[in-house]
Order: C-alpha cells, then sequence, then structure tokens
C-alpha cells in the first residue's frame, strides 16, 4: 500500500521539515550562520532522528499510551547524549562549532514529531526510511539557509572567500534578524514553487502531536 | 492494577537500558575526551609562552596571594616555568563564558594571548580568538592599564572588552605574586 520510496522523498519536498512542518526553528535559525554549521547540524540531527525512530518503531507495541511522551525523550536524549560524548571523542573540530546545539537536539521538535507522528505507527523499515528522509530534508534546508547567511553574511561559503573584495559584508544576516528575514523569503519562496501542493491536509502529516484522537478518528 | 503498574515497569526499564547505553558510550569515550581536552589545553599553554616547558602548577600559591580586582574574571589555574607564568582565565563574553590564556614573561611583559573555548557568535564575537587582537597584547607591560592600550573591536565590544579584562587581572595576579615572592626572599 505504502510506497518506501515516496515515505523517503516526502521528507525532502512536500513535507519538508522547515518549509512545510515549520518544525524545529530553534536550532535552524541559531547555528546556520555558515554552511559548515548547518550541515553538521543536519547531520547531527539526522543520526538521531535514525537512532530514535527505529528504536520507538520497535517499541511501539511495548510503550503505554500513556507514558509515550516521557519514555520518548529519555530515548532521544540517550542517543543525544551518545552523539555528543562521540562527537567530542572523535570530531571535536565539528563539536566546537556546534556547542551549546547538540544538547538542544533533545528539545529538537523535529526528533519528537516524528517519534509522535510517525515511528509509533509505523514497522522500522518505514520509520528509518522517515528518518533518512526528514533528516536529508531537514540538512538540506539548513545547508541552504547556512550557505546563503554565510555568503551575505561574511563573504564566504564553507571557509572559502567568494566575495573578491567587492562585495561588502553585511553581517546583519548571520545575527538572529537575518535568520528570520533568510528564512521568511526562502519560505516564501518554496510556496510560490511548489504552488500549495505541499499543503497539509490530512492527519497523516499533521505536526500537532494528536496521536489519540487520529486514532479514532481512523 | 496493570493499568497503573504497566506504565511504570515500562518506563522504569526503558530509563534504566537507556542510562547503561549512554554509561557504556561515556566508558569508552571517556579517555579519548579528557585527551583531546589536555592537548588542546597545552596547545594553547605553548602558544601563549613558547619552549616553556615543563610547566609546573602554581595555582594555588598565586590565588591565595592576591585579592580579585575584577567581578566577572575568575583564574582557573596559573603555571609557572623558567621563562615565565602562564595564566589560565575565565572571563564574561556575549555568549557566557570565555577561557583566555596569558602568557607573562619573567621581566612582566606579556608574551602573548590566547582565546580558548567560548560560545561567542561566529564572525562577530569570535573576532577576538583571531591574530589581529590577540597580537594587540604582545609587549605590553604587565603594569600597565590594558583598557588605555589595546583597543576593543567594533561589533564585538563586549566579548573583547571581557577579555582585555581577563588579561588586565591575569597582570594584577601576577604582579601581587611576584611581590609577595620577592618579600619572602629579603
Amino acid at each position: 500500500m505504502k510506497k518506501p520510496w515516496k515515505e523517503f522523498t516526502k521528507g525532502i519536498i512536500r513535507e519538508n521539515p522547515i518549509f512545510v512542518l515549520v518544525l524545529g526553528m530553534c536550532p535552524t535559525l541559531a547555528v546556520t550562520t555558515s554552511a559548515e554549521n548547518g550541515l553538521g547540524m543536519g547531520a547531527a540531527a539526522t543520526v538521531v532522528l535514525l537512532g530514535s525512530n527505529i528504536v520507538i518503531a520497535l517499541l511501539r507495541k511495548v510503550i503505554p499510551d500513556k507514558i509515550r511522551i516521557p519514555a520518548y525523550i529519555t530515548i532521544i536524549a540517550g542517543f543525544v547524549t551518545v552523539i555528543q560524548l562521540l562527537l567530542k571523542a572523535y570530531l571535536p573540530d565539528l563539536d566546537k562549532a556546534l556547542g551549546i546545539f547538540i544538547p538542544l537536539i533533545v528539545v529538537n521538535c523535529i526528533i519528537l514529531a516524528r517519534a509522535e507522528m510517525f515511528a509509533s505507527k509505523n514497522n522500522v523499515g518505514y520509520s528509518i526510511l522517515d528518518a533518512l528522509g526528514m533528516g536529508v530534508g531537514f540538512t538540506l534546508a539548513l545547508l541552504l539557509i547556512g550557505s546563503i547567511r554565510e555568503i551575505l553574511g561574511s563573504g564566504t561559503i564553507f571557509g572559502m572567500d567568494v566575495s573578491f573584495g567587492v562585495i561588502p559584508q553585511a553581517t546583519l544576516f548571520i545575527l538572529p534578524a537575518g535568520g528570520f528575514l533568510i528564512l521568511g523569503l526562502l519560505m516564501a519562496l518554496y510556496n510560490k514553487l511548489t504552488k500549495g501542493k505541499s499543503q497539509v491536509v490530512d492527519c497523516a502529516t499533521c505536526p500537532v502531536p494528536c496521536h489519540t484522537v487520529s486514532k479514532e478518528v481512523s | 492494577m496493570r493499568e497503573i503498574f504497566k506504565p511504570v515497569i515500562v518506563l522504569l526499564i526503558v530509563c534504566v537500558v537507556i542510562s547503561f547505553f549512554v554509561a557504556y558510550v561515556f566508558n569508552i569515550t571517556e579517555d579519548t575526551i579528557s585527551e583531546i581536552e589536555k592537548a588542546a589545553n597545552e596547545k594553547l599553554m605553548s602558544a601563549v609562552l613558547p619552549d616553556g616547558n615543563p610547566f609546573e602548577d602554581i595555582t594555588l600559591e598565586v590565588v591565595s596571594d592576591a585579592t580579585p580586582t575584577i567581578s566577572s574574571v575568575t583564574i582557573n589555574a596559573v603555571y609557572s616555568s623558567q621563562k615565565g607564568f602562564v595564566f589560565n582565565v575565565s572571563t564574561k563574553g556575549y555568549g557566557g563564558e570565555v577561557v583566555v590564556f596569558v602568557g607573562i614573561n619573567n621581566d612582566g611583559t606579556i608574551n602573548n594571548v590566547q582565546v580558548g573555548k567560548n560560545n561567542e557568535t561566529p564572525s562577530v564575537g569570535k573576532k577576538a580568538e583571531e591574530k589581529d587582537f590577540t597580537g594587540r597584547f604582545i609587549g605590553i607591560d604587565s603594569k600597565q592599564n590594558l583598557k588605555e592600550n589595546v583597543d576593543t573591536i567594533s561589533g564585538a565590544t563586549i566579548t573583547t572588552r571581557g577579555v582585555i579584562e581577563a588579561v588586565q587581572e591575569a597582570c594584577h595576579y601576577f604582579s601581587s605574586y611576584i611581590e609577595e615572592v620577592s618579600k619572602e626572599e629579603n
């Protein structure tokens, strides 16, 4: 019934976590001051999302409804701590660049939302595809925002100078206000290009956790 | 009863299993992490005072001899070597704590300054890490008023002012320690 390929691609375009679902705005705006940080944050969040989606999909019949949120958060926090330790030990440069935003992945709405909306209702295979799709969509969006802000704000991309000494650097774009501006403009452009194709119409794509309600309806 | 106990037990099991998982990863990464942190510290220390090895930890002696003058700055550690002293100082930046390493020669001039761990804004506060800024301290006598001798970076005033205060406080501790030592020798 479900097409595996569609489960993967939905996170990239139709249900892009940033431009369509508008989830995880805090890390989105905070870390995208450069392309490299955006990419690193996206990759770290994808790994956590993959781990938590697999475990939650496996335990979906074991975890009682009443305690699902604390159980999910515990699992997610465990994965984030593990990622943080691994980054510190084996990729210290990336850890230095991302700093406080690694622990903040715990409260990244994308991860909890995918656990609620998807992993708790689907089997492991689909949950893996969902996590990868959402992760790639999140990473691409962060990379795009980060690149634009880095080019306009610092005149560089991945640390390489692209201003050729003529384009003035508008520091505004690497400050919080610039983040909102770029995000808003990109979202507008995204909606224009997809012409409402990405509209959230049914319960399966609704980002509000209403697990029990949707179960009764279906 | 099942309704009440099942969630409790499941949550307990989830927590215990996750704790063991985290503890396991912590165990295997612990040594690597502390080595990396130690190496990073040593790199900064030898950057502010080259050829200064080996360093001797004299934190307790230095800190007990002086009274703090700037409340936002704390002295984390002090090391002495043949060439001079290295101060590991924490100060307040825009994004929280900023660690500053200050190398002072035996003759009282500042040898070099390095900015270590911090959460400053990239391309703004982080400019304080660059040689353009840290180089401004080189060669200044520790008795001088640094606020008059070192310019802050416009746009990154809070961070750079914090770093200047950190160096100033290190100089203050250096002077009080030298005074104390020469008193004892006489």
